[in-house]
């Protein structure tokens, strides 16, 4: 069953001579559970498709739909609210809120939303990111890899129903790489969640279910890895 | 233009809103510093141009002895290098006057010779005709044609003799002829400033000339004076002049000028202007080189408009007033311009960072923002001293007339006068004022650490404290529980607001200081405003009517009790018939009138009189303390000084009537009875207040005199003395020795000649006539009283009172002068020797000229607010409305984990209320402090001014300083929601 439907996206940046079209008619579905990997050359278009599946952005023409339901036929606020629950969002240079401590970023959007902490699910996350020891740290008090793992923690903290992640890797070194992605590849596998990757490196890619490569903003290639 | 210059513009230009609020604040303090320097210079150009025309250009003075230097010497003077000009007044001799002459235009009539530039030198200027040219033409006072009749072309012929010492009339004879100089008469002859008195022999035959007071013999100087060599001389009367002679010596009557005088051979003053002067010392140096030996004397009021100073005059109050301004506007900028810097260089370390990286030296770095000030100042300085210029014009074409009429001189234009000195100090100033901004941002962007800078995920960074609240707040359960107040109010986004609050740095603090700032700098306007307003209206507001008359003698009658002198009754008489002349003027609606007694002491019991009293602490007419000898000698009580008014009998029964007192009391005028006014104003050792005198009624005695043996007592000289902030009094009863010298007497010596005097009533102001409040404690009673000589009166002076309801007042008190002087010239001297003197005083011209000032002052300290509260509020706006637009990443980052706009709005408004808190509470603590130092300073001078908060201007700071947030809050979230998510997740603020 496809969780995650695409269907002729298309966003425009500017307008007349100035328009850039970031994406030009993109389609295409992902069904629940699935890890994808989204890979192009820099400005083909792909981080602006990962924003428009995550309620981030607007497109200019197309829909989204998670589980069935237009993304972009909700309000601004509705919007949020779906950006809290239904999505995770990680990001190449980790994007987290400077003062506020390694939980806080991990429960914002719980507390955005106005539920209490699920304590066993923040002590369970804690745990498997190795961020133990380090609850109270600021994200200026921490390596690159453990402000990523934060911001994986954030991702899955509520639980969504897809993680997007824009480059996760791309700031972080080999050994930090291979264990960010093992975490995001374990959250996939153990949670039954569905991944979708946008990365540059071949071996991420591979690892995946699935490759889409996006040129030009358009979807060039879409085939699904044998293993 | 290099790269960096290139990158400097483009952030200049990037960020168009900041980069104009910040241009606005260096035009604003460009033009308030502009205004108020110029402001300074129009007030003391106005000022030198009003004494030159009113006392001349000169700057100094000479006085030369015939024997010190021949006329041509004096004259050569001119030619001396440094001597800008010259004019020189040489004594030709003394017209003698008859009496009726006597009494409008002094003693004599001095006659100058004139040379030189007289006319701009010494301000003289022909009303009608010309100045004399030659020997035989003569310029008068306008007061010889009004009175005398003399027209131009007249012939007029003066008895003209000189002035010489004779011994006193009445002085014992076979007096010391050797006797030195009088010093006190000396003193006054040489006039401010001179250098050296004219010791030497001094006595009978000395010859005096125009710089030397009137020798009246009369008290106990030693010496009179009197004409001799007296012969006729002819003169055409070729013009007048119609104002006071200020830079002459006016003692011995007003003078009249002539030219090349062949008898011109008494004394040369030689009035000089010179170049290139920076200070009194070296003016009073060149005067010395010029004329060697001769006293000089300053023009100390031209020189000080001219800036050329006195040594212990360095800071004169107008300086004063305008450093402060200075320092206030400056103060206020710096925390602008800093503000704009530090935020605009904090947005922008990223960009520092990756400039370092690729090899910009801190040099270039630092100078980097050391061009982004000069080029705000660039744009903003001119501005701002156009602004500052236009704004003074504008001003004073509004306020001139009143300025004129405020510093008494109409005849000469208020003007802009802007100095090339003062614009050239406000650019200096403005422009320190930038970069001394600006360099504490320099300094931290060339410090930048590359790596630091770029590897930077959002420009906010945490305080230590932060860190540790940080590490405190992980437990689960306590994660995002309110804390606070505004957290429960805002929900989560109070809460972020909070957590951003305590643990971020800066911007809140800046935003908190900027506000803090506007409200002490607009509640210090406000106070000035009110205080200052206070200050030139006044409490005591001067009396209610318009117009006052008086009419005294003209000096104390040597023997008050001698044949041929008016009875009481007599007086009584002639000056109802005066109040009634007084009264037919038209126009004139009368208020009341009063005869005054001289002061005398009053004896006041214990029990009837008021705390001012009874505590000593009375300053008006001064309260002897409890160990003085009177106060023993009489007994006890309270002893201070009293006047006692007497009116006219049906204004007196009305005034009875008012305080619920039976005028029947008051029947029999050989009774004594008296109202006694209540209280009276004075200073009790802290403030100026109305104090109370009299707790109640019953007898108080009147001392009228007293005997020392065979000599009647004279009077009682009275003296203060400062002892814990009260002014002590002491009495010493005089009279007057064989040599007419005063001398004091012992009060042991004295019988004393007391009544008693029953105060039946006391009543809670003075009659209408004599003003809102005495500041001495008043008898009044029935003119009868003072008819039929119950108590003995000693030259009472008249008191009239008028109101000009029409409003011309000034035509009215011209009127008046007229009824009053001819009343005075028709009782001559028949009364007393000396005759009358009338003085009338517009009271209602003084109101207006104080509404005026107090018009002017307002203007000012409104302008002075207005850009003050624009200097703040830019502050406060780029503070609040750049603290935000810093944060966009970081607000891009909450939003895309499901932000909503409503929970954004509200973490804003929880984070500006707590701003706006922090900032309003400490401003509005500093604000009162501000003001009460104000109202300290001002009660200083001003009494019974109560402390209070410019509550209006407290409001109008906190209703400011609240809309001035909401503007910036409203731009900033404006930029910050106009931001795509995706774009401001991407770069670091542009």
């Amino acid at each position: 069953m496809d969780i995650l439907t695409v269907s002729h996206l298309t966003k425009v940046y500017g307008e007349g001579a100035a328009a850039t079209r970031a994406l030009d008619d993109v389609s295409f579905s992902v069904p629940e559970g699935e890890f994808l990997a989204i890979v192009g050359s820099s400005g083909s278009g792909k981080s602006t498709l990962l924003h428009l599946m995550g309620g981030v952005d607007r497109p200019t023409s197309g829909q989204v739909l998670l589980n069935g339901v237009d993304v972009y036929a909700r309000s601004d606020e509705e919007l949020a609210v779906f950006r809290r629950r239904e999505v995770g969002l990680v990001y190449q240079f980790y994007n987290l809120v400077p003062v506020l401590n390694v939980v806080e970023n991990m429960t914002l959007p719980v507390a955005l939303d106005g539920r209490p902490v699920n304590e066993a699910r923040l002590a369970g996350l804690l745990d498997t990111l190795g961020l133990r020891g380090r609850e109270g740290h600021l994200p200026s008090q921490l390596s690159g890899g453990q402000q990523q793992r934060v911001a994986i923690g954030r991702a899955l903290m509520n639980a969504p129903a897809v993680v997007l992640a824009d480059e996760p890797t791309g700031n972080l070194d080999t050994r930090n790489s291979r264990d960010i992605m093992a975490l995001l590849r374990a959250s996939n596998r153990d949670l039954g969640q569905t991944l979708i990757v946008i990365t540059h490196d071949e071996e991420i890619a591979l690892a995946a279910d699935r490759i889409i490569a996006i040129e030009d903003g358009r979807v060039v290639r879409d085939e699904r890895i044998r293993r | 233009m290099s790269a960096l210059g290139t990158f400097t513009l483009r952030s200049l230009r990037a960020n168009r809103v900041r980069t104009l609020v910040t241009v606005a604040g260096v035009a604003l303090a460009a033009a308030l510093l502009t205004a108020v320097l110029t402001s300074y210079t129009s007030l003391t150009g106005y000022l030198y141009r009003s004494e030159v025309n009113m006392a001349g250009s000169w700057m100094a003075y000479a006085l030369l002895e015939p024997g010190d230097a021949s006329r041509d010497e004096v004259g050569a003077v001119t030619d001396a290098p440094g001597v800008a000009g010259e004019a020189v007044l040489t004594d030709v001799g003394f017209g003698q006057l008859t009496k009726d002459q006597q009494n409008w235009a002094g003693t004599y009539l001095p006659i100058l010779s004139m040379a030189g530039d007289v006319g701009d030198l010494c301000a003289v200027r022909a009303s009608e005709g010309r100045l004399p040219e030659r020997a035989g033409e003569i310029l008068l006072p306008l007061q010889w044609q009004e009175r005398e009749g003399v027209q131009v072309g007249d012939e007029l012929t003066v008895e003209v003799g000189q002035r010489v010492v004779v011994p006193a009339e009445g002085a014992a004879s076979g007096q010391d002829a050797e006797a030195s100089a009088p010093s006190d008469s000396l003193g006054s002859i040489l006039g401010e400033g001179s250098d050296e008195g004219a010791e030497g022999d001094f006595g009978p035959g000395t010859v005096l000339d125009s710089s030397m007071g009137l020798l009246t013999g009369v008290g106990d100087d030693r010496y009179g004076e009197e004409l001799v060599d007296i012969h006729p001389r002819s003169y055409t009367v070729v013009g007048f002049y119609d104002r006071m002679l200020y830079s002459l010596s006016m003692s011995t009557g007003l003078a009249a000028l002539t030219a090349d005088d062949p008898e011109a051979e008494g004394l040369m003053a030689a009035y000089v202007t010179l170049d290139g002067m920076g200070s009194q010392a070296q003016v009073r140096e060149r005067m010395g080189e010029l004329f060697p030996g001769a006293p000089t004397v300053l023009h100390t009021g031209l020189l000080r408009f001219m800036g050329v100073r006195g040594a212990g005059a360095i800071w004169d109050t107008f300086f004063g007033i305008v450093a402060v301004l200075a320092i206030v506007i400056v103060v206020a900028c710096v925390s602008l311009i800093y503000n704009a810097f530090n935020i605009s260089v904090a947005e922008r370390m990223r960009q520092f960072g990756l400039l370092a990286s690729i090899g910009a030296s801190r040099r270039q770095l630092r100078r980097t923002v050391l061009a982004e000030a000069a080029l705000v100042a660039g744009a903003g300085i001119p501005l701002g001293i156009v602004v500052g210029l236009a704004g003074c014009v504008a001003t004073f074409a509004l306020l001139g007339p009143s300025l004129q009429a405020v510093l008494g001189n109409a005849d000469v234009p208020f003007l802009v006068e802007p100095r090339l000195w003062a614009i050239a100090f406000a650019v200096a100033l403005t422009l320190v004022t930038v970069l001394v901004s600006a360099f504490v941002p320099a300094r931290r962007a060339a410090r930048v650490c590359a790596v630091e800078a770029l590897r930077q995920t959002g420009p906010s960074r945490v305080t230590r404290r932060g860190v540790a609240d940080a590490a405190r707040r992980v437990a689960p359960d306590r994660l995002w529980r309110p804390r606070g107040v505004l957290a429960r109010v805002f929900g989560v986004g109070g809460t972020i607001g909070a957590l951003s609050d305590r643990r971020g740095t800066g911007k809140g603090r800046a935003a908190s200081v900027s506000l803090a700032l506007a409200v002490v700098l607009l509640m210090t306007a406000g106070s000035l405003n009110v205080f200052l307003g206070a200050l030139t209206t006044g409490v005591g507001q001067g009396p209610s009517y318009d117009i006052g008359v008086s009419v005294m003698p003209r000096e104390s009658h040597p023997d008050p009790g001698a044949e041929g002198l008016a009875s009481p009754a007599e007086d009584a008489e002639r000056y109802r018939a005066l109040f009634a002349d007084l009264c037919a003027v038209s126009g004139v609606e009368p208020v009341g009138w009063s005869l005054n007694d001289s002061f005398r002491p009053l004896i006041v019991p214990q029990d009837m009189a008021g705390k001012a009293l009874r505590t000593s602490a009375f300053s008006g007419s001064g309260v002897l303390a409890d160990d003085d000898p009177l106060v023993a000698r009489v007994g006890g009580g309270c002893v201070t000084m009293a006047l006692v008014a007497y009116l006219d009998d049906d204004d007196f029964d009305a005034y009875a009537r008012r305080y619920g007192v039976d005028p029947a009391l008051f029947a029999d005028p050989a009774v004594p009875r008296a109202l006694a006014v209540s209280t009276a104003y004075g200073n009790d050792g802290t403030t100026y207040q109305l104090q109370e005198l009299f707790g109640r009624t019953g007898t108080v005695q009147l001392i009228l005199g007293g005997r020392a043996g065979e000599e009647e007592v004279r009077g009682f000289s009275q003296s203060f003395e400062q002892k814990e902030g009260v002014y002590e009094m002491s009495l010493v009863p005089y009279v007057f020795g064989d040599d007419d010298t005063m001398q004091e007497l012992d009060w042991d010596d004295v019988e004393l000649e007391v009544l008693d005097v029953e105060v039946v009533g006391l009543t809670a102001e003075p009659p209408a006539s004599m003003g809102r409040w005495s500041s001495e404690a008043l008898l009044v009673m029935p003119l009868s009283t003072m008819a039929a000589g119950t108590v003995p009166s000693d030259e009472p002076t008249f008191s009239g009172a008028f109101d000009a309801p029409a409003g011309d007042h000034a035509a009215v008190t011209g009127e008046l002068a007229d009824v009053a002087g001819a009343w005075v010239d028709a009782q001559g001297d028949q009364v007393f020797e000396g005759g009358y003197s009338s003085y009338v005083n517009d009271h209602a011209a003084n109101v207006e000229s104080t509404q005026m000032l107090v018009t002017v002052v307002n203007v000012f300290c409104l302008l002075f607010t207005v850009i003050l509260a624009l200097i703040a509020l830019a502050n406060v706006f780029n503070t609040v409305a750049n603290g935000l637009i810093l944060r966009r990443r970081e607000f891009a980052v909450m939003r895309s984990v499901g932000l909503s706009n409503r929970q954004f709005r509200r973490m804003i408004v929880s984070e500006c209320v707590r701003y706006g808190l922090r900032g309003l509470v400490p401003g509005l603590v500093v604000s009162a402090l501000v003001s009460y130092a104000l109202w300290r300073m001002v009660s200083l001078s001003l009494s019974g001014l109560d402390f209070t908060l410019p509550w209006a201007y407290v409001a109008l700071a906190v209703g400011m300083t609240v809309l001035a947030m909401a503007a910036s809050v409203a731009y900033g979230l404006r930029r910050c929601r106009a931001d795509n998510v995706v774009e401001a997740l991407r770069t670091d603020a542009a």
